[in-house]
């Protein structure tokens, strides 16, 4: 069981930890986007439609990392041109994106695809625990294995990544540098979109095959929260994903086992356990919050 | 020093530089010559359009008028990418450094080479040379949040000299966040640049450092160079500050009168006051301190040491950790800012700007705000009487305060200032808490500023004054405590002390306390 739920884990954490990694960057970059979530919701529903059309799931993917990206970029414009009050557009957008993937997706539920099926990788998947649990999955989980290290070395090891939390923190000091802030923030957010719709791809055309109204079911505002708790770190958005990830396997290998608790309870536990988590990690002294957002919180300004 | 071996070449030449902005001609045909090996100093009060130049030369403004130079060759220098790739760097007084990154990020990040990659050995290899060739140590993996003002300014001293373009570098108002040790060594750092043929601009309004180490001197005032003179021609402080000020008669150090107790009720007593800052960890603990009527009692310390949190808990705006706060014999520790006016306790503030301006209110709307008294017509305010009693302040004459009917959010930082003063002053507080009054405030307004608050004192206030200028507490102090690591030092008596081992206390704290 213990192996079950792991392997389910990476299985259903892996779309918020691309949602997340996107995010991380994004917010380092000053800007916090709600609307991750009709990112990934566009992104699901775009990748399942074009891979249904097209047959083929890597059209599918790239529509659906382009979907997330379009969903982004009105959070850029409206938030970093016209300096819209960033939570009130992120949550406009996760409703349009409801809608419009609601409206958009009636004919396509209980459609069949050809998605994205588990690559076993040779000799590491025969690994007794390990091996099924890592490397028994679909290609976009490695991927997203991958890009870990890889955005942790852009955002500390990279001049761009360097300036990139700069404008984060102090704007004025990269708009002195002779940089675009504004430009940095559109980037920024632009990748985060993409990486969101890339996660709601993984969703629905490797993960489960299916579409499904709303089928992100909150994953994109759970990959918000995660950046919190990852302190804007992609190792720590890593292990925040899987953990809710884990919560959701459980919940499922509960339900399977039959157990006599609701299942709209078991339902809301990784829910839960996101909030209980973000409960512990907020109690701490020093703040690694970048300073842009601190302003977004505390009311100083509406955007980027 | 090292002067023979340096070939004499021109650096930068500014020829008839002008800056208007709107009517006001901030710079009017200014000329200045930089050599290699030369440090140059710009003086000038506020206002007289030092940054303004410095702005231009830098490329952040661009003159309205005029001809920029560098090494024989004409010149644009804005933007400020551009003049850095003509070998221009600047050291601002208020720092271009992001915070949450570390010194070496900081640094790398002012290099407009292009790449990719942050070679961070190499460039912490690169730091190293750099800072110990100029004694400039700094550790390129510390966060900037962790670096004291002096240490900051070395980072922006540092970026400058990574760039390898640079070739002059001009400091504004450099040693003002420096203690006493520290501006030695700043001034031994600029002898070190000079004999490596760096151009220096130095822009500064304290005239011992100038003496002692400047090359060339400038005086700029209202915008136009009235005097330049050279260290082989005639250069002294009498000279200089004549030339600032635009009169031959130098305003002095005001009397300090003894004055006689009569209230033997201590004004102010705290006792092991304990204070956390914003992110609720310590701030200051154990304070101890006495403030008797008719004491004006000066705070010395580098900033940011818990001066305005100080203040702002003696006031009543922040809360008491542990500890006790008596004004008056009255123990108002839990009490609110309310029940610390009642009982004359007056406030003025490091940041009048944002905190004791409101907008759309005039001068003597604020006058009336706090201080002055109304004058009832009926359910009104008299305000021609108001402004008459406005008009005939002393105070509002002696500080030069602007027309009664101005709007406040339209002054300058230093009239409001003023404002400020002039309405504290009116009140005759029983106790005066009061941060950095000369800030923005020319010499002679500085010097009129002293006289009232030993006026004040005179009358029985009781004061607190924090001050970042040590000679200013050293002249109107009756004693000096020192906030550094967390507690207050002192009370020292000026008579017995020197600012020297004052800024010891300022960077170390005192271990016979």
């Amino acid at each position: 069981m213990i192996v079950e739920i792991l392997t389910g884990a990476i299985r259903a954490g892996t779309s918020v930890l691309f949602a997340s990694l996107g995010e991380v960057v994004a917010q380092r970059a000053g800007v916090i986007n709600l609307g991750t979530e009709g990112s990934m919701l566009g992104g699901a529903f775009v990748a399942f439609a074009v891979t249904y059309q097209t047959g083929s799931p890597w059209i599918g993917l790239l529509a659906g990392g382009l979907a997330g990206l379009l969903f982004a970029l009105i959070h850029a414009f409206l938030v970093i041109q016209r300096r819209a009050n960033q939570l009130a557009v992120g949550l406009t957008i996760i409703f349009l994106a409801q809608g419009l993937t609601a409206f958009m997706g009636q004919d396509y539920v209980d459609k069949q695809i050809n998605g994205l099926n588990p690559i076993a990788i040779p000799v590491l998947s025969d690994i007794p625990f390990i091996g099924p649990v890592f490397f028994n999955h679909d290609i976009l989980t490695y991927l997203v294995f991958l890009l870990v290290p890889l955005i942790w070395w852009f955002l500390f090891y990279s001049k761009p990544g360097v300036l990139l939390r700069a404008t984060g923190e102090r704007e004025e000091v990269v708009f002195s540098l002779g940089k675009s802030p504004t430009l940095i923030r559109y980037l920024a957010v632009s990748f985060g979109g993409l990486m969101a719709g890339l996660g709601g791809a993984q969703l629905s055309i490797a993960f489960t095959h299916t579409w499904v109204e709303n089928m992100t079911q909150g994953r994109g505002i759970i990959a918000v929260a995660l950046v919190i708790f990852a302190a804007w770190l992609p190792t720590r958005a890593m292990l925040g994903a899987y953990l809710f990830g884990g919560a959701q396997a459980l919940q499922l290998a509960l339900q399977g086992r039959g157990l006599e608790v609701s299942p709209f309870l078991l339902f809301m536990l990784p829910y839960l356990l996101t909030l209980v988590v973000l409960f512990i990690v907020e109690r701490r002294k020093v703040s690694s919050m970048p300073e842009s957002l601190r302003k977004v919180f505390e009311g100083e300004r509406g955007g980027g | 020093m090292g002067e023979t071996a340096l070939q004499r070449e021109t650096l930068l030449r500014a020829s008839k530089l002008i800056k208007r902005f709107g009517d006001f001609t901030a710079i009017d045909e200014v000329n200045l010559v930089l050599q290699r090996g030369e440090i140059h100093a710009i003086l000038g009060e506020n206002g007289a359009g030092k940054s303004t130049l410095m702005k231009m030369l830098y490329g952040v403004y661009v003159p309205d008028g005029g001809a920029l130079e560098m090494q024989g060759k004409p010149v644009t220098l804005h933007p400020p990418s551009r003049a850095r790739s003509q070998g221009v760097g600047m050291v601002f007084q208020d720092f271009r450094l992001v915070p949450a990154l570390t010194v070496l990020e900081n640094i790398a990040l002012s290099i407009d080479r292009a790449g990719f990659l942050l070679n961070k050995t190499k460039l912490a290899q690169q730091i190293a040379d750099i800072s110990e060739r100029y004694g400039i140590a700094v550790n390129p993996h510390a966060y900037v949040w962790e670096l004291d003002l002096g240490q900051q300014q070395r980072v922006e001293i540092l970026k400058a000299l990574v760039q390898g373009e640079t070739k002059l570098i001009i400091f504004d108002e450099p040693t003002s966040v420096l203690t006493p040790h520290e501006v030695d060594a700043f001034l031994a750092m600029l002898q070190r640049l000079r004999a490596d043929g760096y151009g220096v601009l130095l822009i500064t309004h304290k005239i011992r450092e100038v003496l002692a180490c400047a090359d060339t001197v400038t005086v700029l005032r209202n915008g136009k160079l009235v005097y330049r003179t050279s260290r082989d021609q005639e250069m002294t402080e009498e000279m200089l500050v004549s030339q600032m000020i635009g009169s031959a008669e130098l305003p002095r150090a005001p009397e300090r009168n003894q004055v006689v107790l009569v209230d033997e009720v201590a004004a102010l007593e705290v006792e092991q006051l304990s204070i956390n800052n914003d992110h609720d960890v310590t701030l200051l603990t154990g304070l101890n301190l006495t403030i008797r009527p008719g004491e004006l009692v000066g705070v010395a310390g580098i900033s940011g040491n818990g001066q305005k949190e100080l203040l702002e808990t003696l006031y009543g705006l922040r809360k008491v950790k542990s500890g006790s706060i008596r004004v008056a014999g009255a123990d108002v520790t839990a009490g609110s800012v309310a029940t610390r006016m009642e009982r004359g306790v007056v406030y003025v503030t490091e940041d009048p700007i944002h905190e004791s301006v409101v907008p759309g209110l005039s001068i003597l709307e604020h006058m009336v705000l706090s201080g002055m008294e109304m004058s009832k017509k009926g359910l009104d305010v008299d305000w021609s009487d108001v402004r008459q009693r406005f008009d005939s302040l002393d105070v509002v004459r002696t500080l030069r305060v602007a027309q009664a009917d101005r709007l406040v959010e339209t002054l300058s930082g230093g009239n409001v200032q003023r404002m400020v003063l002039a309405r504290a002053i009116t009140r005759v507080p029983k106790l005066l808490l009061i941060a950095y009054p000369s800030r923005g405030l020319d010499i002679a307004t500085t010097r009129a500023t002293q006289k009232l608050l030993l006026g004040l004192r005179e009358m029985g206030t009781a004061i607190l004054l924090i001050s970042e200028d040590l000679t200013e507490l050293f002249e109107i102090s009756d004693r000096i405590v020192v906030l550094s690591n967390h507690s207050l030092y002192g009370p020292y008596d000026p008579a017995d002390t020197d600012p020297y081992q004052m800024g010891h206390i300022m960077l170390e704290g005192d271990e016979q306390a």
